[in-house]
């Protein structure tokens, strides 16, 4: 479980492609029940309304994948501008939604305010990929979220997971949460590996 | 087996890294890096089974992609089901033969298609994969291939 959100064509939802698997189970999005982010949501999960939907691109290189439900054709972004991190400095305000904690049971769609820290590349097998430092702690579920310019339309990035030191060869886990990804250092890739997915 | 036969004049007949090319360029040019980096396509299709963002912690729930090191070796079999003439693929592989479409594009498609129920995953999840292994196939006869790759 993680979080999607509506591309600039009908029906089209992006989200992390760890978010999704291999897609051997069949995939459902689970739909928001607040109408705006300053509605008051309930807290605990009751019941979920979700739609089926099928994964339509799959990019494990940059963590991206993208999913076309029928029963949501008619909603889209149409204003939705994909840059990416080549367009936005260090420093620069980033504004991102998504809902932390989801796997505890707890669907929130939270705004979350940010700042640029870094831009780094990550090694991958094809190459360094492009990604923005943000010095914030996310947490599960919010894998796949957007990531826009601070009061644009402008998608920037998509959050990936939090910084993990490679090579632990552990874990260690405390009331369900992973010691070692409890960093201020969030990974978001460049929205760009999103263009020619869909 | 004559379905078998006019496949191995596809896969004979046809220049091992065109199936990447069949690929759509978001999925083809992660791997023509690969390639330019001297990878092979098994150990891509390895590679691409496993992927994800190097030191990060994935922040969903739910089990990782790359978590059953078994999958690339399921996929393989219903690979090898397909191409060597298994039954349960016979109607599939005879679509493909009269389908007269673009080949590589087509072909790498409706494998993906086919077999995606037997290995639990979405067909555009495996369709690179699928055309890593018709490419490590190469140019070897597809009798001789099934041959090699029914022993243990």
């Amino acid at each position: 479980m993680g979080t999607g959100f509506l591309l600039n064509k009908p029906g089209y939802i992006a989200t992390a492609s760890h978010v999704v698997g291999r897609g051997g189970e069949p995939v459902a999005i689970v739909l928001n029940d607040a109408d705006g982010i300053d509605d008051y949501q309930l807290a605990v999960v009751t019941q979920l309304r979700y739609v089926p939907a099928e994964i339509v691109g799959f990019d494990p290189i940059h963590d991206l994948a993208v999913l076309y439900a029928p029963e949501l054709a008619r909603y889209f972004n149409p204003t939705l501008v994909i840059s990416g991190s080549d367009h936005i400095g260090v420093g620069h305000d980033v504004v991102s939604f998504g809902f932390p904690q989801f796997a505890n049971g707890r669907k929130v769609l939270t705004r979350f305010d940010a700042k640029i820290g870094a831009k780094i590349y990550l090694p991958s097998p094809a190459g360094n990929v492009k990604y923005l430092v943000l010095n914030t702690l996310a947490r599960p579920g919010q894998s796949g979220a957007p990531v826009f310019r601070a009061g644009t339309n402008e998608l920037v990035a998509v959050l990936s997971g939090a910084y993990q030191p490679p090579n632990l060869g552990m874990s260690i886990m405390i009331a369900g949460a992973d010691l070692s990804a409890m960093s201020q250092t969030t990974h978001i890739v460049s929205a760009e590996y999103l263009q020619g997915m869909y | 087996m004559e379905d078998m036969h006019d496949l191995q004049s596809v896969i004979a007949d046809t220049d091992p890294d065109s199936w990447i090319e069949a690929l759509p360029t978001y999925q083809r040019d992660s791997i023509l890096q690969m390639r330019a980096r001297g990878v092979s396509y098994d150990e891509i299709a390895q590679i691409w089974i496993a992927a994800g963002s190097s030191a990060t912690a994935p922040f969903s729930s739910g089990s990782p992609p790359s978590a059953d090191p078994t999958f690339l070796d399921k996929l393989r079999t219903e690979v090898r089901a397909y191409l060597c003439g298994e039954k349960r693929y016979e109607k599939d592989r005879k679509q493909i033969l009269a389908s007269g479409k673009e080949m590589q594009t087509f072909v790498v498609g409706a494998l993906a298609v086919a077999i995606a129920p037997y290995v639990g995953a979405a067909s555009v999840v495996i369709a690179p994969i699928i055309a890593l292994l018709l490419a490590n196939i190469g140019k070897v006869s597809l009798n001789a291939w099934c041959a090699i790759s029914d022993k243990p």
